[in-house]
């Protein structure tokens, strides 16, 4: 039986064990979630690839940990949240060291070849979301880009479902003045 | 707009809402062309968010997480074995050195027979005057 056919649990039983290419395979596995939630939160940068293998080695380092409460996906979800928001407050604090422009502008630099990947809509998008504050941007994230429920987001980030709530609304309407041009192309 | 309206509107896209309040929306729904366009917009918003995500990142992303943790394998087994080695040589300097102590400790009460803890180290009990006073012991007269 190949990795590609096992369950994520057998695929984590065997890694504890020391098999390589069950993990590896998990990696595959969940790189799209995990970078869903990363690049959603740090944009297109060498930073968020950086945070996305720090969310698997993290992973990898707690295996003998990880009872299978949350499945593996909601498990490196919360790891890649907490570590994606320590890289906002390391970056808030470097930009108040380093650079005299906003932060959103200083790392607003976009990976050519992603760029031209994206087309126009997405990157608008993207960069509208790069612009919310660090709270408004993970329930985001979690919420509308990874597709959690509103419960699943409160749990991820350890706040009451009200706050989502109110979070989710106050993003909206940010989102709503930041892409209204966008909107009125749609309809 | 219906204030109410919109409040539900916006609640209904991320909460559970009863089947009194799903029945006031529907209402406010179908009587203003505003409340269904705002909907329009509002789902069009989140549609765009979520087909926006991120699919994955540079090629060969797994291969490069495992060389990572391969690399952080190696690195905490040199600094175990670093670490083994310390505990090892410390271990025998460490008996070396209580064995040196306790034979000076043991020489000097044998040969002052003082109990105390500077005889027993060997130092010497001087007062504060003495260790302030001057070594050099003459008057400007005598210089002069």
């Amino acid at each position: 039986m190949t990795e590609k056919t096992l369950t994520d649990e057998k695929l984590i039983t065997a890694a504890r064990e020391g098999d390589q290419n069950a993990f590896q395979e998990l990696v595959r596995r969940h790189e799209s979630r995990v970078a869903a939630t990363v690049i959603g939160m740090l944009g297109r940068c060498a930073e968020a690839e950086d945070v996305g293998q720090e969310t698997f080695i993290r992973f990898y380092r707690g295996l003998k940990k990880f009872r299978g409460e949350s499945g593996v996906g909601t498990y490196l979800t919360r790891i890649a949240i907490n570590l994606s928001l320590n890289e906002l407050k390391r970056r808030r604090r470097r930009s108040v060291l380093f650079f005299s422009r906003p932060i959103e502008e200083a790392y607003d630099i976009p990976d050519p070849k992603a760029d031209s990947e994206l087309n126009e809509d997405r990157e608008m998008v993207q960069r509208a979301i790069q612009k919310l504050e660090s709270k408004f941007r993970s329930v985001v994230v979690l919420r509308l880009i990874d597709g959690y429920s509103t419960r699943e987001t409160a749990d991820i980030l350890n706040v009451p479902v009200g706050t989502v709530l109110s979070r989710l609304a106050r993003a909206q309407d940010k989102l709503k003045e930041l892409l209204s041009p966008y909107i009125g192309d749609e309809r | 707009m219906n204030k109410k309206a919109i409040e539900l509107l916006y609640r209904s896209f991320d909460d559970s809402l009863t089947p009194r309040e799903k029945e006031q929306l529907e209402e406010a729904l179908a009587g203003s062309k505003e409340l269904r366009e705002e909907k329009e917009r509002i789902t069009a918003m989140r549609g765009a968010i979520s087909a926006s995500a991120a699919k994955s990142f540079k090629p060969f992303f797994a291969e490069r997480v495992m060389r990572r943790i391969a690399s952080t394998r190696e690195r905490s087994r040199s600094a175990e074995a670093f670490f083994e080695s310390l505990q090892y040589a410390f271990r025998r300097v460490a008996v070396v050195g209580a064995t040196v102590i306790i034979a000076l400790a043991v020489y000097n009460f044998v040969k002052t027979g003082d109990v105390s803890v500077a005889g027993v180290l060997g130092m010497p009990q001087e007062t504060l005057e003495e260790v302030l006073e001057s070594p050099f012991d003459f008057t400007l007269e005598e210089l002069l």
